[in-house]
């Protein structure tokens, strides 16, 4: 069992071609510049530290020793001598590439090789013949993929013919891992890879673990210093392999291994394959072949050999059951129908119980180079198991295949960084919920080489959400300012007219300070009342044109005067130009009552001769002594014995609302006229209009 | 009937005190223009359009009312209180006098658009856009009605007839941006991308500066894949109106689609800087964050977010992603079942995850 993982040790730290490629190395570097001093461990370098010297020196012929043996063990050990050495003298090429290739095949903390191998040629261009290739595999197990295919095209370049022959496929290989590498650590899978820890790891490898369905319990095999017997396997000087059990409680957490002792573990290797489906049957590697031990109540069995039809002259390892136990998967290194190195093979059991010959499950799953530690997924058509070959990206990887409906093999599947490192990674197995896998890594971060590892599967990405937001309509964004009015309606207008003119006495013509009443004769209202000014007896309104209009003037002293006046409609602008001469109260002044209105040819006084009216009233209280005499006039048409009747009912109708108001009627005198006083000529209607009114005249005072 | 006499009388006041000692200096025949009589509710109504565009609201009902207290079937008096009202964001009482404004004049289409406002303000989008249609039959000149009409569409996810309603608008007004930019939108949700990429560019032709449609258009063709153009777009969008934050954050995301983490984070940053409670830039922060494998920094923003809008399902979710990367499936889980019950695609699947939680 132990061989299978140790044979990556190379060979090329053998190669016979070194010297030739010495004097080759020694010309092409010699005008290189050397950055730091090579320091030889001669005991004249050191002649201030004889004792650190001698002590050092002793370590570095001891490790010289473990080293030159050349098996991993032995590896391990001489690194322990070669860094006491180091820490005496760091400057030293050949140690610092020794120091890199215990790292290299110890499987113990790989990368660091690539530090000792960079100051190996830092110090000595021609430390070693390979170090160009020691550097590329440094690169490669460190990930820096560009920089390895560097180093090994670096190395393939250096090589003669005929060395060339013998390397191209290894180093072609490995610079295909390397492109293979950079495609998965762009790619990685979803998973999360836990060490189970230090109850399980050990500062050895640990490998191969077994679960049972519920994960409750693990079965792995480890060669840590306790194993039975406690001595060292031959080959490559490590302790033996022992099975060793622990279990997984509640919390996750696992139990201190247990040894699981006799009959599983003897004094020499004994190494998990496989465990039944149902837990019950363990099978384990011994001597190179497969046994069978039964669970018989809390006690094993002593181990079987599993038939010849599984076992050969050759190495078996690895076994793995279809769910139902009768088909059965194994790895073994039989020469006949092999395609190289490890292959895969399986056998049925037949009905009697009997496993037939073990088979070849042929070149879609096995390569020339070792195909090895099959698991066969509860499913019963998901294959796993690693491979040197196919698109390993270094070492051991990983992969599963998939039997197809027709029940082929499809071309095996690496399952990924960073499951699959550019070290080696193997002995998978699943947990029967699928959720975790469980395999043996010499990743970095382990506490020792191999340790065992629980990859949780992640299942598909789940993706994150960005929050975007668009404002899709713009007037939800920016809503259109709207004001919707209706208009203003057209509001009819009239033209004012301006009235203006003095007021002045009519003897004198001096300007008189008189009171202004505007009325609006239809409406019998009052527009206005204003005063002309007392220096100037000028006044002036504005009137709305169109209108007839009666106008008062009063002022102390005087008679009142009225007019009646229409203001014609106009579109523009006019004026009227109204003087007035007031008289003065005296005995046979008279007025004309120009807005007192009669209905036509009749005696009946109309409303809108109310205003006028009644300021002849208050004329007559304002001076209680006077008596008037009212007269009527007329046009000359008509007979004067119509006229006069009509001139006299007309002053008497006046005379009556007057005595009607409350005037004495011993004040109040009454005569027709008729058209025998005209104040205008009769040949005109304005003329006649002139004539036909009511007067006012004072008798006494 | 007193309006008319009162403002008679101060007019010929005015006038008399004005001129009185100088009869000529009278100059400007427009001073002696006088009201004809019996127009008390144009005169209120007219007094109420001063005050309207004073926007002395008070003033203009209290004139309104008066011409309707005159004339209670004056159908623009009522029309314009409702108008008034409306500035007043008084949509119910609008609505009232708009109904007045139509009984009194139904074959006026401008009550009926402004009622169609009215109740689109309120929500009542069948009866916006019924008076919409109405007011188009009733020959409503306006593109307006065609293109409210096609946002109700729109709203209603009636994308065709949203098109149809937008494009009568273009074809009145082939200047009207909004109208293009939304049919872009329209043609957009259609899944008619490259129509609506077409129209979002004629809106900004015809309206150069119009920020808003060039941030439709930079999603539009960040939904094509072309994120340069996009972020070109986005770009446009923040150059005239600088304050976008929505343009930047969305910027930030086609950055963020071209792996441009650093300046999606400079951008969502700066959406945040306009914005300071912007859950949406700050998630997107968070999103950054997970692509940068900085999940705890991660979390915090999404926690941020959360802390914020309590009822924010992705970035729920989303914690969920960070604190399952950073192991914390139970937290994770919680999350998720948040994110579920906020009504969140994909929770679900996620949840399959937590059988044990």
């Amino acid at each position: 069992m132990l061989q299978f993982i140790y044979k990556i040790v190379t060979n090329f730290k053998r190669l016979k071609y070194m010297k030739t490629l010495y004097t080759v190395f020694a010309f092409l570097f010699l005008s290189n510049i050397i950055f730091a001093q090579n320091v030889e461990f001669d005991k004249d370098n050191f002649s201030s530290d004889k004792e650190g010297f001698k002590e050092a020196y002793k370590n570095l012929k001891e490790g010289d020793k473990q080293y030159a043996y050349g098996a991993s063990g032995t590896y391990v050990l001489a690194l322990e001598y070669f860094l006491l050495a180091q820490k005496f003298n760091p400057n030293n090429a050949d140690l610092n590439y020794k120091i890199g290739s215990c790292y290299l095949y110890s499987n113990m903390e790989t990368r660091k090789c690539l530090q000792y191998f960079k100051k190996a040629l830092e110090l000595k261009n021609t430390v070693a013949p390979d170090i160009f290739y020691m550097l590329g595999r440094g690169y490669h197990l460190n990930y820096e993929f560009d920089e390895a295919i560097k180093y090994y095209e670096k190395h393939r370049n250096m090589l003669s013919p005929k060395d060339l022959e013998l390397e191209r496929k290894n180093i072609t290989k490995k610079i295909e891992e390397c492109n293979v590498g950079k495609q998965l650590v762009k790619e990685p899978v979803r998973v999360f890879i836990d060490n189970v820890g230090e109850e399980i790891n050990s500062r050895y490898p640990e490998y191969s673990p077994l679960i049972s369905a519920d994960e409750s319990m693990m079965i792995f095999t480890s060669r840590r210093e306790n194993t039975t017997g406690g001595s060292r396997d031959l080959g490559d000087q490590q302790f033996y392999e022992d099975i060793y059990v622990s279990y997984q409680s509640e919390n996750g957490k696992w139990s201190p291994a247990v040894n699981m002792g006799k009959p599983l573990n003897s004094d020499k290797n004994d190494a998990t394959v496989g465990l039944a489906p149902d837990g019950q049957q363990l099978f384990i590697f011994m001597e190179g072949d497969i046994y069978k031990c039964e669970l018989k109540g809390a006690e094993w069995s002593s181990p079987k050999s599993l038939p010849n039809s599984i076992n050969t002259e050759e190495r078996e390892g690895d076994a793995s059951f279809s769910y139902n136990g009768k088909t059965m998967y194994i790895a073994s290194e039989r020469t006949d129908k092999t395609f190289g190195g490890f292959d895969i093979y399986t056998s049925t059991q037949s009905e009697k119980g009997k496993w037939q010959d073990a088979e070849n499950m042929g070149s879609v799953i096995n390569t020339e180079y070792d195909d090895r530690s099959v698991f066969m997924h509860p499913d019963g058509r998901t294959l796993y198991f690693s491979s040197r070959g196919h698109n390993t990206m270094g070492g051991f990887d990983i992969f599963y295949t998939t039997k197809d409906d027709d029940g082929f093999w499809t071309k095996p599947i690496n399952l990924g960084y960073p499951i699959n490192t550019p070290d080696d990674d193997l002995f998978f197995v699943l947990s029967a919920s699928g959720k975790h896998g469980y395999y043996a890594s010499a990743k970095e971060g382990g506490v020792g080489t191999y340790d065992i590892y629980m990859i949780t599967f992640r299942g598909p990405e789940k993706p994150i959400v960005q929050n975007n937001e668009d404002n899709l309509i713009a007037s939800i964004a920016n809503p259109i300012s709207e004001v919707i009015i209706e208009e203003s309606v057209e509001i009819k207008t009239m033209r004012l007219t301006i009235l203006k003119g003095t007021v002045k006495d009519a003897i004198s013509l001096n300007p008189v300070e008189a009171s202004i009443e505007i009325v609006d004769n239809e409406k019998n209202e009052i527009i206005s009342t204003f005063m002309s000014n007392s220096a100037t007896g000028k006044y002036l309104v504005s009137l709305p044109s169109g209108k007839n209009y009666g106008i008062a003037v009063k002022a102390d002293g005087y008679l009142f005067h009225s007019e009646n006046f229409d203001i014609p409609e106009a579109t523009n602008y006019q004026e009227i130009t109204k003087d007035i001469l007031l008289n003065k109260m005296a005995v046979g002044s008279k007025i004309v009552l120009k807005n007192i209105f009669f209905d036509y040819a009749k005696a009946t006084l109309r409303a809108e001769s109310n205003a006028e009216l009644d300021r002849l009233i208050a004329v007559l209280t304002e001076y209680p002594n006077i008596k008037i005499e009212i007269s009527g006039h007329t046009d000359n048409l008509g007979t004067l014995q119509l006229n006069t009747k009509l001139s006299e009912s007309r002053a008497k109708a006046v005379v009556d609302y007057l005595i009607m108001k409350g005037v004495s009627t011993s004040r109040l005198q009454y005569k027709g006229y008729a058209y025998l006083e005209p104040i205008a000529t009769n040949e005109t209607e304005e003329g006649r209009q002139e004539n036909r009114r009511v007067e006012f005249k004072v008798l006494s005072n | 009937m007193k309006q008319f006499i009162l403002f008679s009388i101060a007019m010929v006041f005015s006038l008399g005190a004005f001129s009185q000692d100088n009869p000529t200096a009278i100059q400007n025949p427009d001073t002696t223009l006088v009201v004809a009589e019996n127009q008390e509710a144009e005169l209120a109504y007219n007094n109420g359009i001063a005050s309207f565009k004073n926007k002395d609201y008070k003033s203009a009902v209290d004139f309104f009312n008066q011409a309707i207290g005159f004339r209670p079937e004056f159908s623009q008096a009522y029309f314009n209180r409702g108008s008034v009202k409306m500035e007043l964001k008084e949509f119910e009482a609008a609505i009232l006098d708009f109904n007045m404004a139509i009984q009194y004049a139904d074959s006026v289409p401008n009550p009926y658009f402004a009622r169609a406002q009215a109740n689109y303000a309120l929500n009542k989008f069948d009866e916006a856009f019924d008076d919409y249609t109405l007011a188009i039959d009733k020959g409503f000149k306006d593109v307006k009605a065609y293109y409210y009409r096609g946002v109700i569409n729109f709203q209603r996810n009636k994308y065709e007839e949203a098109i149809a309603d937008f494009s009568q608008a273009i074809s009145i007004d082939p200047t009207f941006a909004y109208a293009y930019n939304d049919r872009g939108s329209a043609k957009r949700k259609n899944n008619d991308i490259d129509g609506a990429i077409e129209d979002y560019e004629k809106a900004v032709k015809v309206d150069s500066k119009f920020a808003l449609a060039y941030n439709n258009l930079g999603t539009a063709k960040r939904k094509k894949g072309d994120f340069d153009g996009a972020i070109i777009d986005y770009g446009m969008a923040i150059k005239h109106k600088p304050d976008y934050h929505i343009a930047y954050n969305n910027r930030g995301s086609a950055k963020y689609d071209k792996k441009d983490y650093d300046g999606a984070l400079k951008d969502f940053s700066e959406a945040l800087k306009l914005k300071n409670d912007y859950v949406y830039a700050i998630n997107n922060i968070g999103t950054v964050k997970i692509k940068q494998k900085e999940y705890e920094a991660a979390k915090t923003e999404f926690s941020k977010a959360i802390d914020i809008d309590g009822n924010y399902g992705d970035a729920y979710l989303n914690r969920g992603v960070a604190k399952e990367e950073l192991r914390d499936l139970e937290g994770a889980c919680r999350d998720w079942k948040k994110a579920d019950e906020l009504g969140v695609k994909n929770a679900s699947i996620y949840l399959q995850d937590c059988n044990e939680f």
